[in-house]
């Protein structure tokens, strides 16, 4: 039996709202299947107040064995006094992740606000948001550069906002089973069975990104990389392979542009989010590891390539045959 | 005897709660209602382009994130004058239905009920029933309601992406084409959604509980054995065995911006404020937010949202909530589900607020009662939406603009305020309903909704004050929204 610990720091909840999102099997299912016993999740745990108090404590002092220690939220860097930003059970929420850290044997950042400071750090001016080992891209964060939990992994960092049910529970049953190793996290400490794709990959617009035909508006069916900027080709995730939502989603499919919310810098190393910046017509948002001359040969060739069919259709919001199209009967 | 009580934490609510409350004699005297976390979302939003608005506030909640979707989106449609063709407005609807759908049942099922398996009443009769069905993580029920909540955002997949966090909301519309393939898949989830509601939820058809008009409805709804047992009807049961209509007992005035816009302008459930004999126009112009008493300073008495002044400071004596404390035209308001069906003069809340008023047992009832009709309501819809025509129109970007998107969420109004001055966001400002519930005291020294409820209440045990959680989650508080505010 592995006993987990929920605990909610800056942030909005969405991660255990998605959670909750589970299927395959549902949640409360997948946690018996892995032998998860929950100390104290905030949105779903029956106990309040001084209860929660008593159950920090025991972890705090040893008295009980704390197998996952998971963190949703960016954690503020202070001390106490007065007044906190985050404040919980009497004191910063510093206080309890920094205490419970040293006992936990994973500690787990669940979203891209624990993992690197995510969108609660963006532009917080003076107020010291941080992941819970990194903020952005600099190691660090609120436990240090040399942190290590029990196990002697150091924070393992679920990115995503909000992170996928299946990366959350993934990486619990890849510990459960004793599969995980130092080997399987990425270079920002992400479990790499999650964050080794594209976002792009699988994307139904691929054949359109493939000749550059690209939509010009939203609601359309062209690629949405070279005008409406859309990152899925930076996005280091599995989003359109697996699927949100019971597999009937994600964010292109839902016509939107993908923001990279895995990423170290998310949000503002990916601004503009709805148009794609360009210097002489060539995206600078890149896929990732192309080189610029290969793009732009590439993408010239490909777009004289480009099938009526495709061309058509990714400026129309609705599918148009080619027959029509030949014809003249589009819209 | 006099006592204070501390609470902290919540569990089984959205974000971090702390309620200090004086009693004597097991009477609570006074309340006070903090919000302690602080994120500044109006403060990352100064300076940044308007659009960047769709990506940030949704990140303000992630079970209502949807709805700060729909109100940014407003506030650019109204700034960039941009026009939404009808199918959005159907879609739009229908997704907001969903995320409060969802949200009403995560709420009914695995926040409130919850608080029935506490000691206090192990030897009622209907005990062992409560835990069979509502003990976390394993109660009957509570199997059932994640399956069907999973059920019904399949339909949130298939024309919102994603969820939390979708930004398929525009001011031009929605960026989701959707074909008539997947209008029938989602025809037929609710299908599925709807058997949900008729076996467990309900004991019987949606239509006859739709029927009910008055509590002696109700009643007769109850004879019949499937109502009295199904989930709706162990809550009504359970409920009044304990009084809950004693517990959270507030006489404020009822405020709703109206919900779910059609392509006329109309809303399906009307705007208004219920003072508490007669309806009157709403006016956004009478909201403003003070600061008296919340970790703020700046100024003095209330400020109308769109030239709200605010700077955190954490050292102010009196201050203890990072909420702040909006007021309609001076007045202390509640929002929420029994708000909105106030303002709409729906027959079965009239009845239920004339005979019993707001307490925790009607906000429950109203909040169960809403998800019904929204289910009943999401087919017509799904019916309406024509993929012949599109969902989308380009809109142009003004530099210098101003905006206001105020929608019903789960809990109640939320409004956002934006100005925009060369071409960046100069002021950004929000009002989200759990701020309207749980605000601390304003300028006058008036408490706010949840701490004016809470006086008076009778907690019978102070070393088990579940009185008190039954009143809090019954204005099923937000407090992750409430504490974004600062510019």
């Amino acid at each position: 039996m592995y006993t987990l610990l929920w605990l909610k720091s800056g942030g909005c909840g969405g991660d255990s709202i998605s959670l909750m999102n589970l299927d395959h099997p549902d949640l409360y299912t997948a946690l018996e299947m892995h032998g998860i016993k929950v100390a104290w999740f905030p949105s779903l745990s029956f106990e309040s107040d001084r209860a929660v108090h008593d159950i920090l404590n025991r972890f705090v002092q040893g008295g009980e064995k704390l197998d996952f220690l998971m963190v949703e939220g960016a954690v503020c860097n202070e001390d106490s006094g007065k007044t906190h930003y985050v404040t919980f059970c009497g004191h910063p929420m510093k206080h309890w992740i920094v205490e419970l850290a040293k006992r936990s044997s994973y500690t787990i950042a669940v979203g891209t606000c624990a993992s690197f400071g995510g969108i609660i750090a963006a532009g917080s001016k003076n107020i010291n948001w941080m992941g819970l080992q990194y903020l952005r891209k600099k190691r660090g964060g609120i436990l240090g550069t040399d942190y290590r939990s029990s196990s002697g992994f150091p924070v393992i960092n679920i990115a995503g906002c909000p992170v996928h049910p299946d990366w959350v529970i993934g990486t619990l049953a890849f510990i459960t089973r004793d599969k995980f190793t130092l080997d399987n996290l990425d270079e920002y400490q992400r479990p790499d069975l999650f964050y080794s794709k594209l976002a792009h990959h699988a994307c139904p617009r691929n054949e359109y990104y493939e000749f550059k035909a690209s939509a010009e508006e939203y609601g359309q069916q062209g690629c949405l990389f070279e005008n409406l900027g859309c990152k899925a080709t930076q996005c280091e995730s599995d989003c359109n392979e697996r699927l949100w939502l019971g597999r009937t989603g994600s964010c292109t499919r839902g016509g939107f542009p993908c923001v990279s919310c895995t990423s170290p810098v998310f949000p503002d190393g990916f601004l503009p989010f709805f148009e794609t910046q360009k210097i002489e017509d060539i995206p600078t948002t890149l896929p990732l590891d192309v080189p610029k001359a290969w793009y732009v040969g590439i993408s010239g060739m490909t777009k004289l390539a480009c099938p009526k069919r495709l061309t058509v259709n990714a400026t129309s919001f609705k599918k148009v045959n080619v027959e029509q199209a030949k014809e003249g009967k589009t819209e | 005897m006099k006592k204070t009580i501390t609470i902290s934490p919540f569990s089984r609510i959205e974000g971090d709660l702390e309620l200090k409350v004086e009693q004597e004699n097991g009477k609570i005297t006074n309340a006070y209602s903090s919000g302690i976390m602080f994120r500044g979302f109006e403060r990352i939003l100064k300076g940044r382009d308007p659009m960047d608005s769709l990506v940030f506030t949704c990140r303000i909640c992630g079970i209502c994130g949807l709805t700060h979707s729909a109100a940014s989106s407003k506030v650019l449609k109204e700034a960039y004058k941009a026009e939404m063709p009808p199918n959005a407005y159907y879609v739009r609807n229908i997704l907001l239905a969903i995320e409060i759908i969802a949200n009403h049942l995560t709420q009914f099922y695995m926040f409130f009920m919850a608080d029935f398996l506490n000691k206090k009443y192990r030897n009622e009769p209907n005990y062992d029933n409560i835990v069979r069905r509502f003990t976390p993580f394993t109660g009957e029920s509570q199997k059932k309601v994640i399956q069907v909540r999973k059920k019904i955002l399949e339909i949130m997949g298939i024309m919102g992406g994603k969820w939390p966090n979708s930004l398929v909301m525009q001011p031009g519309g929605v960026t989701k084409t959707l074909n008539f393939d997947e209008i029938v898949s989602c025809i037929g989830i609710m299908e599925e959604v709807r058997e949900f509601f008729e076996k467990t939820l309900l004991g019987s058809p949606i239509e006859n509980w739709l029927e009910n008009k008055s509590l002696g409805d109700i009643e007769k709804w109850m004879d019949d054995e499937k109502n009295l047992e199904s989930d709706l009807g162990t809550f009504i049961k359970f409920g009044s065995k304990i009084d809950l209509s004693t517990m959270g007992v507030v006489a404020e005035k009822l405020l709703s911006c109206g919900a779910y816009e059609e392509p006329d302008g109309t809303f399906w459930l009307k705007a208004g404020l219920y003072d508490g004999s007669s309806w009157l126009p709403f006016e956004q112009i009478k909201i403003e937010e003070h600061i008296a008493y919340s970790w703020y300073e700046g100024y003095a008495g209330g400020v109308h949202p769109s030239k709200g002044i605010t700077e955190p400071t954490r050292q102010k004596d009196n201050a203890y909530s990072w909420s702040k404390s909006p007021r309609y035209d001076n007045e202390v308001i509640e929002v929420g589900p029994l708000a909105r069906m106030m303002v709409d003069h729906d027959p079965l809340a009239l009845n239920v607020f004339q005979k019993i008023g707001s307490n925790a047992f009607t906000r429950q009832l109203m909040r169960v009662h809403e998800t019904i009709r929204l289910v009943d309501k999401i087919k017509y819809w799904l019916n309406k939406i024509d993929p012949e025509y599109p969902f989308y129109i380009k809109h142009h970007k003004s530099k210098e603009c101003d905006g206001i998107g105020l929608v019903e969420a789960a809990r109640g109004m939320l409004g956002h305020w934006a100005s925009v001055r060369d071409g960046r966001i100069f002021n950004y400002q929000i009002i989200t309903p759990t701020t309207w519930n749980f605000s601390p005291r304003d300028s006058a020294g008036n408490p706010g909704t949840v701490e004016k409820s809470l006086i008076g209440l009778q907690i019978d045990d102070s070393e088990n004050p579940v009185e008190i959680h039954h009143v809090i989650r019954s204005f099923d508080p937000c407090m992750a929204c409430t504490v974004h505010a600062v510019r």
